[in-house]
């Protein structure tokens, strides 16, 4: 079909040259026409002559014969009738003159004359006869006339002539006319696969926008549910704080013979604990998590948590992993990293029952400029991929879009919370990264992660494995505890002085200020973010590390805002413990913090 | 190649010479015109049979009944035709004999009864036979020599006539 439309459309560009070709054959032909007819009128012409002389070289005979002159001058004058012949005449075989006729006016015959074929000359068309009796010639007849004059002739050509024209101009009038229309339709076909084009480009606009209004939708709801449940959790982790922060203070009271009061202390603990966790997870939906964003080597903290993954996903799920060389450095909290691949590792496990392959690979990817990724936080085109995939049960459409809600959950009751993948969400929001899903019913499921290239900081990495041991403070280590909330002020007073510091409490920023101002011992700052009074702990630290700057400062919160956590982390020596925090991750981060900061 | 055009051109400055002299000697014009008009009619006579058909077909045999000069005249006359025109042969007739096996007979002596003949015989006569008319009879008109010609009497001897010589007749007798 194709090369048909193709052979016509050649057939259509080379209708002009046809037309002109058919135009000139036309024309041709009407020549070729007039000359067959000029042919056959002077052939018409020569056999009438040439009747009329034979006519007359029959009749002629005898009075050749007997030399009679006046008959054959009869004889020669009754042509004379015929007004176009204009001359006659018989020659004797010696080619004297023996009898002629001459219309008045005309040219006279020659004396002698010698046989000859027809000719015509001058307008003049001549024919002669042999004049015989019996096998013997006697003489010759000549017969002379005028051809037809030229204007009769073009009288008489002129109908073909004209119908040659005619017929030409038909033909190239049409050829042209064709050609307008070939090149009209073309004109019009193109209009048309323009508009296609544009109709095509307003379609994929369309879904473009619907697609941009449904993602608006789905991160509008996500972005409610995660207000709703961050402010909850902020509340939560403060209560939780005075829950745990007492039940650590009571068992480090309890006296030896504690009639089973520890192993009760211990069970609230963990039952506090797992609370924590689960506000924790519901403020990494909500991305107001305290983050602590390090640059760190992906490949290396996926190649550490491979005991982990075995260990977590049993013997009958096979664990590959495909790491990228030379992969890129990326900003992100390790620990919240590692929780997110734990998450979707468990995700996977529980897609997968009996056997499977979980797979974690690693790659560097540079996204187009039009890649849908890009129009979400996530602002930088090179990033590092963190896909995990797996051969399980996928996940149908519906399941899909509804599976970073949080609390949505396919697992059976009381298998899952419905937090992990929500957690997994906010926290790779959080880092300005961006996380999808590719799965279909029976096809397996892959969770990609992307997270934005940070420039290569020379090797430093802090995944590190922390240290088990407690370490405790020294006497003369002065800290300045900054808390609003009276109750967690108290406990983490009491957590402070139980590893051995020496505490100031104030309970706002301006209070804070002041001890700082009059006391120049206070070894760190320990302050929450969110105080009364005007002066958030950010402002707290910032003022306090005008006037000492080498002041190191510990900011807490369960609700790290956005100012703090959003992309260049914080300043360099302030640190972030996140709440509720235990007694031993109180006691390693003022540690840790210390020792970074010598006096 | 009989050339009777040449002959003819011989004839008519012969007969423009006998004009001439005519005039300015009338009275012996008859005696020396003799000649010349007997040159004439063998030259005539050897030229009738291409277009007379007889019964039987052609070419047949032209028989003389006249004085020898003219038979001699006749005899050059025909031998300088082509071999196929003209008579087939010359025959000079003695007086009194038959002219049977003749198909043309030509008399131009007088007083000469006209011998027994076959029926289709073409006559020719000239004014010198006297009360004989034949069916072409040699005339002299306007100083030239002409004939007359008897068309009933060629139908009654079962000969045809071209057109062509009848309408160079200065009189033809039709047939009936």
């Amino acid at each position: 079909m194709t090369g048909l439309m193709n052979r016509l459309t050649n057939f259509r560009r080379h209708l002009p040259k046809l037309a002109l070709l058919a135009a000139a054959i036309l024309l041709g032909l009407g020549l070729l026409i007039v000359l067959q007819s000029e042919r056959t009128y002077r052939q018409e012409r020569i056999g009438q002559l040439s009747v009329q002389a034979h006519i007359l070289a029959a009749t002629v005979t005898a009075a050749l014969t007997f030399d009679d002159q006046a008959a054959g001058s009869e004889y020669v004058a009754a042509l004379g009738a015929d007004q176009s012949l204009r001359a006659a005449a018989v020659y004797r075989a010696d080619g004297s003159l023996f009898a002629s006729f001459v219309q008045p006016g005309a040219t006279p015959v020659a004396p002698t004359l010698a046989p000859t074929s027809p000719t015509i000359e001058n307008g003049r068309l001549i024919v002669t006869a042999p004049v015989t009796q019996n096998g013997v010639l006697l003489g010759t007849v000549y017969v002379r006339t005028l051809t037809e004059p030229v204007s009769m002739r073009l009288q008489r050509h002129g109908a073909i002539v004209l119908l040659a024209v005619m017929a030409s101009l038909v033909a190239a009038v049409l050829g042209f006319g064709q050609a307008a229309l070939t090149r009209a339709n073309a004109g019009l076909e193109q209009h048309a696969a323009e508009l296609a084009e544009v109709n095509r480009m307003l379609e994929q606009q369309i879904e473009e926008r619907e697609r941009v209004e449904e993602t608006l939708r789905q991160a509008q709801k996500m972005e409610a549910v995660g207000q709703l449940t961050g402010g909850i959790a902020h509340d939560f982790n403060n209560l939780l704080q005075v829950i745990l922060g007492n039940l650590d203070v009571m068992k480090s009271r309890l006296p030896a013979d504690d009639n089973g009061f520890g192993l009760k202390l211990e069970a609230a603990q963990r039952a506090g604990e797992r609370a924590a966790v689960l506000t924790a997870q519901l403020l990494a939906f909500a991305r107001r998590q305290p983050l602590d964003p390090r640059p760190i080597e992906i490949n290396r903290l996926v190649a550490g948590m491979s005991n982990l993954l075995h260990r977590t996903l049993g013997e009958t799920i096979r664990i590959e992993t495909k790491l990228a060389r030379d992969l890129w450095w990326v900003s992100a909290d390790g620990n919240q990293l590692e929780n997110a691949l734990l998450n979707l590792a468990v995700n996977a496990r529980d897609a997968m029952p009996g056997t499977g392959t979980l797979t974690i690979e690693t790659r560097n990817i540079r996204l187009d400029s039009d890649d849908p990724a890009l129009s979400d936080r996530l602002q930088t085109a090179e990033c590092v991929a963190i896909t995990v995939s797996d051969t399980g049960t996928g996940m149908t459409r519906e399941v899909i879009a509804k599976a970073f809600e949080p609390f949505f959950t396919t697992k059976d009751f009381g298998r899952g919370t419905g937090l992990g993948l929500s957690q997994v969400y906010g926290f790779v929001k959080q880092s300005g990264g961006h996380i999808e899903i590719v799965s279909a019913p029976g096809a397996g499921a892959t969770i990609k992660i992307l997270l934005p290239r940070i420039a290569d900081p020379n090797g430093r990495s802090d995944v590190v494995a922390p240290a088990e041991q407690l370490p405790q403070g020294e006497e003369q280590e002065l800290i300045l505890l900054v808390e609003d909330d009276e109750n967690v002020r108290m406990i983490g007073l009491e957590m402070l002085r139980a590893l051995g510091y020496r505490v100031i409490e104030a309970a706002d920023g301006h209070e804070a200020l002041h001890h700082l101002a009059r006391e120049p011992r206070i070894r760190l700052l320990f302050s929450d973010i969110g105080l009364p009074g005007g002066l958030s702990g950010r402002q707290l630290a910032d003022q306090a590390r005008r006037s000492r700057p080498d002041l190191p400062v510990l900011l807490t919160t369960g609700y790290a805002h956005q100012a703090i956590t959003q992309a260049g982390g914080l300043a360099r020596g302030i640190d972030l413990l996140a709440k509720p925090f235990t007694h031993a991750a109180l006691a390693k981060k003022i540690r840790q913090v210390l020792e970074q900061h010598p006096i | 190649m009989p050339d009777p055009a040449r002959i003819a051109g011989t004839v008519r400055r012969w007969i423009s010479v006998a004009t001439a002299l005519a005039c300015l000697i009338p009275c012996a014009a008859a005696a020396q015109d003799q000649p010349v008009v007997a040159a004439i009619e063998a030259a005539y006579l050897t030229k009738f049979p291409a277009f007379v058909e007889w019964p039987a077909g052609g070419p047949t045999a032209l028989c003389v009944l006249a004085p020898e000069a003219t038979g001699r005249l006749i005899e050059q006359a025909e031998s300088k035709l082509p071999p196929d025109a003209g008579p087939a042969a010359v025959l000079r007739l003695p007086p009194s004999a038959p002219a049977l096996g003749c198909g043309m007979l030509f008399v131009g002596e007088r007083d000469v009864p006209l011998p027994p003949m076959a029926p289709a015989t073409l006559v020719v006569t000239d004014q010198a036979a006297d009360g004989h008319k034949g069916v072409i009879n040699f005339v002299i008109r306007d100083d030239r020599v002409r004939f007359e010609i008897d068309d009933a009497e060629a139908a009654r001897r079962g000969l045809i006539i071209s057109s062509k010589l009848l309408s160079l007749a200065v009189s033809v007798k039709p047939r009936a």
